[in-house]
């Protein structure tokens, strides 16, 4: 692509200068400061702290409050995206783009504008997004600060008069404060530059989908490649100043089939990384399509779950990381409801388990951004400072199997006042809670044929013919391990495993954790994104293989559409006259 | 601006009509051949179900952008994009009654259907792994509509127009692919940042933007029928864009837009940098003029404000497809052969007109969406109805599609309007046709008649990618005094009125005609469209107050634009 190709030489000059600058003072001095790089982060500091200090010395309406707190982030973006299927690239798109996010407090750390869902549609943010300049440009990026600066201040004078006509009338109940005092944090790295060999990488896409024509079965078939680099700039008026460049790189393959009834079948493999280098090498991704591929074939071809099932089911890998990540991590987060939610919508089921056992006693759950690494596998979920300029802390969940712990961002709940780190993004002025490295450990863990075998007389027990394990799930769709691709019938009578499908999981709450029957002794790491489509925070996840007490299974149910009337029109040709494949048209 | 005499232009335009429709042999081509391979396929295999497919159809755009955007000095975005969107349609039952027949009862909308995204590469193999699924399910779904179709037919009584649901046409073979462009980026980049950052200059304007796209649409129209087309369209655009903030809280702008086909037909740095400058000076007399009082009395209608006025009034309503679905107006399905207009009046659509003097119409092209011939269609001549705008929908009297069949990608066509040329016989100069503004004023014992010298489609605003709006708001409105008083600008003005009542009141024209290029949206997505006309003097108009903000001004003032200075 045209742009890329300038853009990338542009920067790698502007890299050139840096690099010589910062050897000879670092040979002079020992000092490491960059050139023309260095500057554009001054620019973009310096517009942004000469507003947040006018805004907070001057933005004032009347004879009302001025703001208490502001922050303001300018959020980098460049991306690269790129798609292909059946041997041919069907999209390559890069992008720049910066957006602002400006946040506005009134009234004090106890009382102010947030912590309040007015109702009627009205948002209960303290923060606004808007679209601004790409330059390093002063004036540019320091007048679209001003203008998001004045709304925000004027939405939260607004937002302040709501909450407290709210309270006017109601009963007051103790109220944790609305937002914790935290130290201020100075850290500014250098800024990045997203590059890779572009043409190489389209090429090995092309290839790699190009592996699908091995599979007759295979409907639909593609790779893709996404990679975003963020430098997120982030000011507020306590004295923070933090610049994190943030690489995440995603590559992913993804298949359907269509079994002879008409079910579609679709599996996706997603590997995320903090580097092009930590992707997994070509032969090994190869190897990857190929096992997804044969994988969906034997699936096409698999007896469906013939009825409802409700028993013991065993979770290995994926389905494992998975369960935990969505129907564990959401109930570690301890912030309260805002004033005026109805429901226990965004607040932890968890909330009066404190010290209490919410899994069993051999389980110890830690969220630890510091770890880089488990083994040779990169950790996506790690970071040091968090998306409100807190420092990442190390917070031990559960010990025990008693909940000892909460994760904390900046917006305080009951007893507990302090952010420990894991404010992480979400829609500005509300960044939720988040997990960065979760690590479900569990001593006594047993080897696969001891959980099998655990399974089974589970199973005799509930007078089954027979037991599930679910091997392999997509991360897409909701439930509580995403959609089951490889799921098997373990047979009581003789320990056979049978792949099945069309199972779809559903019912598990967090209560019933407490009843897994046992662990493995493995650890599944499962680096995911999570959050914003577009805008998701990568976290990860390590976890053994659970054998869960209960959980249901449900068959498929409505009629399914017809299976396709004609053939791939690819394998037609190449069985109509096997000498001569349809030929392709070099690109 | 943009002034240039009709009658010369439409001459020419006819004359190229005629040469137009020229058949080419297509050269081999991969997405050709893909798509006609996958087409006689489906038909041959789909044949033997029940029931057959009898029309199976592609299109395939091919569509390159280029988009760049500057705010206040500084680039916002550089956007490079290149697609492939493949649409399917697979119609079953036949040309008389088929899946895409009105289901009575069941709602309009819009038709959009959504598009697959193809290969880039010319790999035959790889594109006809795309298209045959897509073929599956739309033939499956045609399927299943079709049998809704048949039910509602059986339970409701008869329908007024049985002209049935396609049209007959023939198979056409043409090849007329597109020359690339390729803008030099970084100097669009220099130039929006240079445009965008002249608005900085006055701190009442809270934002100015300046942006640069083009958009290459190679397009591939294969079917059954034998079909195989390859046409497509140029669009190059240069926008500025600026807003105020009046101090009652009223947001006002000013969008200005030049379109052309070609790099070369992009206006020069002089006329960009004076058009800022009206803008600016516009924009700053907006906010210091008065607000608007409702009204009811004459008014003159710009070239640009009675072109937009036609098209949304009249141009919408001559689209063939409203002639015939029930759930629309239908204000002149019935009045063919009957005067419509003032008999001084007459309109054509004509898409094949490339340009009119140095201007670069918007809704010029040679085939439409179905892969017919782009036809001048004259819809009214001396103020009687002729004709409508057809796609292959076929209504009541008009069996034929005359090439308006247009769409989005990802949508069903419908008849749409092209360029829209409202042609006066009978005109004077613009101080006659001002005088007469107040004469009629003087008449109606007014104290003032109105001049609306710019109107805004919502259209004109942003990209099609973007959710937009549409509304006719006019922009720049002037009170024109009786009494010889110097004309006075007036802000937030929104021009009501019925399309009948509103015609029947047009008594005059000038012999001045001026262009507004745009994009219009309706239920088949957003097209490029422009609408021509001289302006216009109406003895009714009404006009309402528009909606406004109540927020306020800005608390500080604008920041100082370095380090270090006072604001």
């Amino acid at each position: 692509m045209k742009r890329t190709t300038k853009m990338q030489r542009r920067r790698s000059v502007f890299r050139t200068t840096a690099g010589a600058i910062l050897t000879c003072l670092a040979l002079a001095l020992g000092l490491v400061v960059s050139g023309q790089s260095q500057q554009g982060t001054d620019i973009v500091f310096r517009a942004m702290n000469d507003e947040l200090t006018r805004s907070m010395s001057q933005l004032q309406l009347k004879e009302l409050q001025k703001p208490y707190f502001a922050q303001y982030v300018i959020l980098d973006e460049d991306e690269y995206s790129a798609e292909a299927t059946f041997g041919a690239l069907t999209s390559s798109h890069r992008s720049r783009n910066r957006y602002g996010q400006t946040q506005v407090r009134i009234g004090d750390y106890d009382f102010d504008n947030s912590e309040f869902n007015p109702g009627r549609g009205g948002s209960p943010a303290t923060g606004a997004l808007y679209r601004t300049v790409v330059d390093d440009n002063y004036a540019g990026l320091r007048h679209d600060l001003w203008l998001a600066s004045d709304a925000m201040y004027k939405q939260a004078i607004e937002t302040l008069s709501q909450k407290r006509a709210y309270l006017q009338n109601k009963v007051q109940e103790e109220q944790p404060p609305d937002f914790s005092k935290e130290k201020a944090v100075r850290a500014i790295a250098q800024r990045r530059n997203l590059e890779f060999d572009q043409a190489k990488w389209e090429a090995q896409l092309r290839e790699w989908s190009r592996i699908f024509r091995e599979y007759k079965d295979v409907q639909t078939s593609g790779v893709t490649l996404r990679a975003r680099l963020t430098h997120r700039y982030m000011v507020n008026s306590e004295g923070t100043t933090t610049l994190q460049p943030e690489l995440l790189v995603s590559l992913e393959t993804g298949a359907s089939v269509q079994a002879p009834d008409g079910m579609r079948i679709g599996y996706s493999i997603p590997f995320h990384a903090r580097s092009f280098e930590d992707l997994p090498s070509p032969q090994v991704f190869a190897d990857t399509i190929r096992q997804l591929a044969a994988n969906l074939t034997s699936v096409r071809a698999a007896p469906v779950l013939e009825a409802n099932y409700s028993g013991p089911v065993l979770l290995t890998g994926a389905a494992s990381t998975e369960m935990f990540a969505r129907v564990l991590a959401p109930n570690l987060y301890g912030q309260r409801a805002p004033l005026g939610t109805r429901g226990s919508n965004n607040v932890s089921d968890l909330a009066d388990r404190m010290n209490r056992p919410v899994l069993p006693p051999y389980f110890t759950v830690i969220d630890d951004p510091g770890q880089k690494r488990v083994g040779d596998r990169f950790l996506i979920g790690s970071y040091e400072i968090d998306d409100q300029g807190v420092p990442a802390k190390r917070v031990a969940l559960i010990e025990d199997g008693l909940l000892n712990n909460m994760l904390m961002s900046r917006r305080p709940g009951q007893d507990r006042l302090q952010s420990n780190g894991h404010g992480r993004s979400g829609y500005p002025g509300r960044e939720t809670t988040q997990i960065g490295n979760l690590f479900v450990t569990a001593k006594q863990g047993k080897s696969y044929d001891e959980l099998k075998k655990q399974l089974i007389n589970l199973a005799k027990e509930e007078k089954l013919k027979y037991a599930l394990v679910i091997k392999g799930v997509s991360v897409s769709g909701g439930g509580p391990v995403g959609s089951p691709v490889l799921v098997y019938k373990v047979h009581v009578a003789d320990g056979r495993e049978e792949l099945i499908r069309g199972a779809s999981a559903s019912g598990l709450s967090v209560s019933s954790l407490r009843h897994i029957q046992a662990a493995g002794k493995d650890a599944y790491v499962a680096n995911r994104l999570t959050g914003i489509q577009g805008a998701e925070t990568p976290v990860s996840v390590i976890a053994p293989s659970v054998l869960l007490e209960e959980m249901e299974l449900s068959r498929p149910t409505g009629a399914q559409q017809k299976p396709a009337l004609m053939t791939h029109p690819y394998f037609n040709s190449l069985e109509a006259s096997p000498s001569s494949p349809s030929r392709a048209v070099a690109p | 601006m943009n002034q240039w005499k009709w009658p010369f232009a439409v001459w020419i335009a006819a004359g190229v009509l005629a040469s137009g429709a020229a058949a080419q042999k297509p050269s081999p081509n991969a997405v050709i051949q893909a798509l006609e391979a996958e087409s006689q396929r489906a038909m041959k295999i789909l044949a033997t179900n029940d029931p057959a497919p009898y029309f199976v159809g592609y299109q395939v755009n091919d569509i390159s952008t280029v988009s760049v955007d500057a705010e206040g000095g500084a680039l916002q975005s550089t956007n490079e994009e290149h697609q492939r969107l493949l649409d399917v349609e697979v119609r079953v039952g036949d040309y008389v009654l088929d899946n895409t027949h009105q289901v009575r009862g069941a709602g309009g909308g819009s038709s959009r259907a959504g598009s697959m995204l193809m290969p880039l590469d010319d790999d035959v193999d790889a594109l006809r792994s795309v298209i045959w699924l897509e073929t599956d399910r739309r033939y499956k779904a045609s399927v299943e509509q079709l049998i809704r179709v048949k039910t509602n037919r059986a339970t409701r009584v008869d329908e007024e127009d049985v002209s049935g649901d396609f049209t007959v046409e023939p198979g056409r073979t043409a090849s007329m692919s597109v020359a690339p462009v390729r803008p030099k980026i970084s100097e669009w980049e220099t130039r929006a940042r240079a445009y965008s950052a002249l608005f900085r200059q006055y701190p009442e304007i809270l934002e100015g933007t300046a942006g640069f796209s083009s958009q290459v649409v190679q397009r591939y129209v294969v079917n059954s029928e034998g079909t195989s087309v390859q046409s497509g369209v140029t669009l190059l655009r240069l926008s500025l864009y600026a807003r105020v903030r009046a101090e009652d809280g009223m947001e006002l702008y000013r969008f200005e837009s030049f379109d052309a086909h070609s790099l070369d037909g992009l206006p020069d740095d002089k006329t960009v940098t004076k058009t800022i400058e009206k803008m600016i000076s516009d924009l700053r007399a907006l906010r210091a003029a008065p607000v608007i009082e409702p009204f009811t009395g004459p008014a003159i209608l710009s070239g640009r404000a009675s072109g937009v006025f036609f098209h949304e009034i009249f141009g919408h309503r001559i689209e063939g497809s409203r002639q015939k679905s029930e759930n629309d107006g239908q204000t002149f399905t019935k009045q063919i052969n009957q005067p419509v207009l003032p008999d001084f009046l007459s309109v054509v659509d004509d898409p094949t007109t490339e340009r009119i003097g140095d201007t670069e119409l918007n809704g010029y092209y040679r085939y439409d969406d179905e892969g017919v011939a782009a036809q001048r269609v004259t819809v009214v001549e001396n103020g009687v109805l002729k004709n409508f705008l057809m796609s292959r929908a076929p209504v009541a009297g008009f069996m034929q599609s005359n090439g308006h069949g247009r769409k989005e990608p990802g949508y069903r066509s419908v008849g749409r309007q092209g360029n829209l040329i409202v042609q006066a016989s009978r005109t004077v100069n613009d101080a006659t046709l001002r005088q007469m503004l107040i004469e009629e004023a003087k008449r109606q014992g007014k104290t003032y008649g109105l001049l609306f010298d710019d109107i805004s489609g919502g259209f004109t605003l942003t990209d099609r990618s973007s959710p937009q709006a549409f509304q006719v708001t006019p922009i720049m409105v002037y009170r024109v005094y009786v009494d010889g008083r110097p004309d006075e600008l007036v802000r937030g003005a929104d021009l009501i009125g019925t399309p009948l009542t509103s015609f029947s009141k047009i008594v005059a024209a000038s012999d001045k005609v001026d262009i507004f290029n745009g994009f219009c949206g309706a239920e088949s997505g957003y097209v490029p469209v422009s609408a021509v006309s001289p302006s216009i003097l109406t003895t009714q108009i009404e006009v309402q107050k528009k909606a406004k903000s109540s927020d306020l001004q800005p608390i500080l003032p604008p920041p100082p634009a370095q380090p270090g200075a006072s604001s």
